[in-house]
């Protein structure tokens, strides 16, 4: 919550460590690194890049 | 405390003494350049000390801007005002004025990535709601510059109430010269306007501070938008004094009003950064992104594979320089150390103080000095990862497998430098969040095989392990290699016992920033480098020669003047008969019988006849077993005293120490050193706490005794349990 993962926060996948976890996460800018457990907590909606869900 | 503030400033050509005008808190994310920052306005100047009862570092240090001197401390990174570890407790107490011993600061210098603006501005927003002056510099302008990231500086300015903010860059100086202006008017300016970004709180705030009455008044309104957010925490070290009894309820009402179900702590993170997107659409913009060959570069290397073998790369060159850089300069020190005890030997008169002087002082000293190469480069290679931002992408990477044996992707720096020494491998450990994680790698570091530990597999291995080919392997090598691997797995099996017991809980929140690929700075590094070695010398060091001046004690008293006088009759007597260089050899011979007599009757000696019994089981004679405790303190003091034991001489070479071991026999024949004994003694070693300085450096990182005492009783245990087993099976 505190490094910005709240809702309406715009955030891409980059990639998966070895063995496809941790994962790895781009929000406004910062790399950040998520277990695969806590990243599925979370609950997302793909967008374009108008910022429109699609 | 006066004669501590007061510092000479140079006015015109007459040294004038003034006084800091105040304490300016340095605050900011973790790795946002708040280190680099510090050091640049406060040069050399800088003072460090423990907070009290924390092994946290304080770092305050004096920057002179013009006829100002202003106290700066250089506060722990943290990402909000809610801790959540050790470090962010002490950051937000000190901002509080909670931490004794440590002034509340007059004033505070926000320090933010402005490659992680979405990040900082959220403590921003906290930190202005302190209500105290503050100035921001916005650190990295030039790695934002680069990346086509444009800050609308006055804009940002207005929507943070007026506050100045200043882009800097730490490492070159760029714009910090107008950000110490600032920093010269900071204590006497106004505090910020209040900001817009949660308007709700604030008006709460104002709710609940006059319903506090009287005794709540103490409280700063920012001290009571942290009770209304957080609520009445436990009382921890620093954390927030509690709320006068008549002030629960209507706290209780105000956040039930506020929050209803939501946590209160996700409904700050939600308002905050609504604001905060807000602002960084109007003030950030992005243009098109030239794409850098370096940016492609990273890119790449941060995929699994390359940035797995990067990572074996640069952990392969991490074990060259500790062994092969490091050899040269400790054989140097070595032979120095002995030269010099040599040296104290012919000048004093022979006897107690001669002794004391060159096995007692110079090699005490020595046996400390000894770890500085491989430590020192330990902790340069551990610093520039850290700095590169290598050190979390590392962490990154090989957080699944480090976690299937109960550790954290953070365990594996420090535990991979444990292959060198447990010292520092465990001084690295602070970069481990969670505490579970970190107690568990710092009792699974000195399962691993250390550098003391080799010249006592050497020789051992060299004397009684067959030099033949098994299979592909060589057998000795192999052997070797099996005790590296012994190690691991004593390491991991501790490790995943104790993350069973008591070490359990969830799994934690591994929520990891990581950062961007940067370029150390020379100053910093050195300075972070001095700092840890001067830490090494103090805590480890002290303790390393003290125990080694207890075990000259030792092994010197009580000293017999009957063997002293057969000593001096027996040389007497060879050089009637001898002469030349069988008379050297003679008297060597002599020498060294004499001094293993000495050793036999001292306290040392009569410690190993005394604990023999409980030893015999193992295979060990007194002899082996007095060796033993004389390496309690520190396990590579073990080849000597057995050289001096076996009257071989303390300094004798590898082959002639061998040979006499293979010749020494109990009372009724038989050899002590058989397979089976020898094989024990190397698991002994390799999973025994033998080591003064690891203690004392455990002791003060968990701040208790009890991880300390609990490791030595625990790895003895375990090693004497498998020396045992190794040496009944194999010898029945």
């Amino acid at each position: 919550m505190v490094l910005g993962l709240v809702e309406q926060a715009e955030i891409s996948f980059l990639r998966a460590s070895l063995g496809g976890d941790p994962l790895e996460f781009r929000i406004f800018g910062t790399a950040i690194s998520l277990r695969r457990d806590q990243a599925r907590r979370f609950s997302v909606t793909q967008i374009g890049n108008d910022g429109e869900p699609r | 405390m006066a004669s501590r503030a007061e510092v000479a400033v140079p006015a015109g050509k007459i040294g004038i003494t003034r006084r800091a005008a105040g304490t300016v808190a340095v605050v900011g994310n973790p790795n946002c350049g708040k280190s680099s920052l510090f050091n640049r306005l406060t040069g050399m100047s800088q003072r460090t000390a423990n907070y009290p009862g924390v092994t946290v570092e304080r770092r305050m240090g004096r920057a002179t801007i013009g006829d100002t001197a202003l106290d700066l401390i250089d506060l722990p990174g943290t990402y909000s005002l809610s801790p959540t570890s050790m470090d962010e407790r002490i950051a937000v107490g000190v901002l509080f004025g909670r931490v004794p011993g440590t002034p509340r600061p007059d004033a505070i210098l926000a320090v933010v990535d402005s490659t992680r603006l979405y990040q900082g501005l959220f403590l921003v927003q906290q930190l202005v709601e302190l209500g105290r002056p503050i100035v921001v510099a916005l650190t990295m302008s030039d790695a934002a510059e680069r990346d086509g990231l444009k800050i609308d500086i006055a804009r940002l300015q207005d929507r943070l109430g007026g506050v100045e903010i200043f882009p800097v860059v730490a490492t070159t100086g760029r714009g910090v010269k107008a950000l110490e202006a600032s920093l010269g008017r900071v204590i006497a300016s106004p505090p910020p306007e209040p900001i817009a970004s949660w308007p709700e709180l604030r008006s709460a705030v104002d709710e609940l501070e006059p319903a506090l009455g009287p005794e709540a008044a103490g409280f700063a309104r920012a001290e009571i938008g942290r009770f209304i957010v957080e609520g009445e925490v436990e009382p921890e070290t620093f954390s927030a004094p509690l709320l006068p009894p008549e002030a629960q309820a209507p706290l209780a009402s105000v956040r039930e009003r506020l929050f209803g179900n939501e946590p209160p702590l996700a409904e700050e993170a939600r308002q905050r950064y609504r604001w905060i997107r807000e602002v960084l659409a109007e003030v950030q913009t992005t243009s098109s992104v030239v794409s850098r060959r370096s940016a492609a570069l990273i890119q790449w290397i941060n995929q699994p594979w390359p940035s797995t073998a990067l990572f074996v790369l640069s952990m392969a060159i991490v074990f060259q320089a500790v062994f092969a850089w490091a050899t040269p300069f400790m054989d140097l020190i070595d032979a120095g150390m002995g030269a010099a005890g040599a040296g104290a030997a012919s000048v004093l008169p022979d006897g107690v103080l001669a002794s004391f002087v060159a096995d007692g002082i110079i090699a005490g000293v020595g046996s400390v000095i000894i770890f500085l190469p491989q430590i020192l480069i330990l902790f340069l290679f551990i610093i520039l990862m850290e700095d590169t931002g290598y050190l979390a992408r590392a962490a990154f990477l090989v957080d699944r497998a480090m976690r299937s044996i109960g550790l954290s992707g953070q365990s594996v720096i420090p535990l991979l430098s444990s292959f060198a020494c447990a010292v520092p491998s465990i001084m690295a450990t602070r970069v481990i969040p969670n505490r579970r994680d970190r107690i568990a790698t710092i009792m699974a570091s000195p399962f691993m095989t250390c550098s003391a530990r080799l010249p006592v597999y050497a020789l051992l291995i060299a004397a009684f392990v067959p030099n033949r080919e098994l299979l592909i392997f060589n057998l000795q090598g192999a052997v070797l290699f099996g005790l590296y691997l012994l190690g691991i797995v004593g390491g991991v099996g501790t490790a995943l016992l104790l993350k069973h017991s008591a070490l359990r809980g969830a799994a934690p929140a591994f929520v990891l920033a990581l950062p961007e690929f940067r370029v150390p700075n020379v100053r910093t590094v050195a300075l972070k480098l001095l700092d840890r070695v001067r830490i090494f010398l103090r805590r480890a060091g002290t303790v390393i020669f003290v125990v080694a001046v207890i075990v000259w004690a030792l092994a010197y008293f009580p000293r017999s003047d009957a063997i002293e006088a057969d000593r001096v009759a027996a040389r007497a007597e060879a050089a009637v008969t001898l002469e030349g260089g069988e008379l050297e050899t003679a008297f060597e011979a002599i020498d060294n019988e004499a001094a293993a007599e000495h050793l036999a009757q001292s306290w040392l000696g009569r410690a190993g006849q005394w604990v023999e019994p409980a030893f015999t089981p193992l295979g060990w004679d007194w002899r082996v077993s007095a060796a033993v405790i004389a390496g309690f303190p520190a396990r590579e003091v073990v080849v000597a005293v057995l050289g001096t034991i076996y009257a071989v001489g303390g300094e004798a070479d590898e082959a002639s120490r061998a040979e006499r071991l293979t010749s020494a026999t109990w009372p009724d024949g038989r050899a002590v050193f058989t397979l089976p004994m020898v094989l024990g003694l190397l698991v002994f070693y390799a999973w025994c706490l033998q080591c003064a300085a690891t203690l004392a450096v455990i002791r003060r990182e968990t701040n208790s005794w009890r991880w300390p005492v609990f490791a030595w009783a625990y790895m003895t245990v375990l090693g004497y349990t498998a020396a045992l087993l190794i040496y009944q099976i194999g010898s029945a």
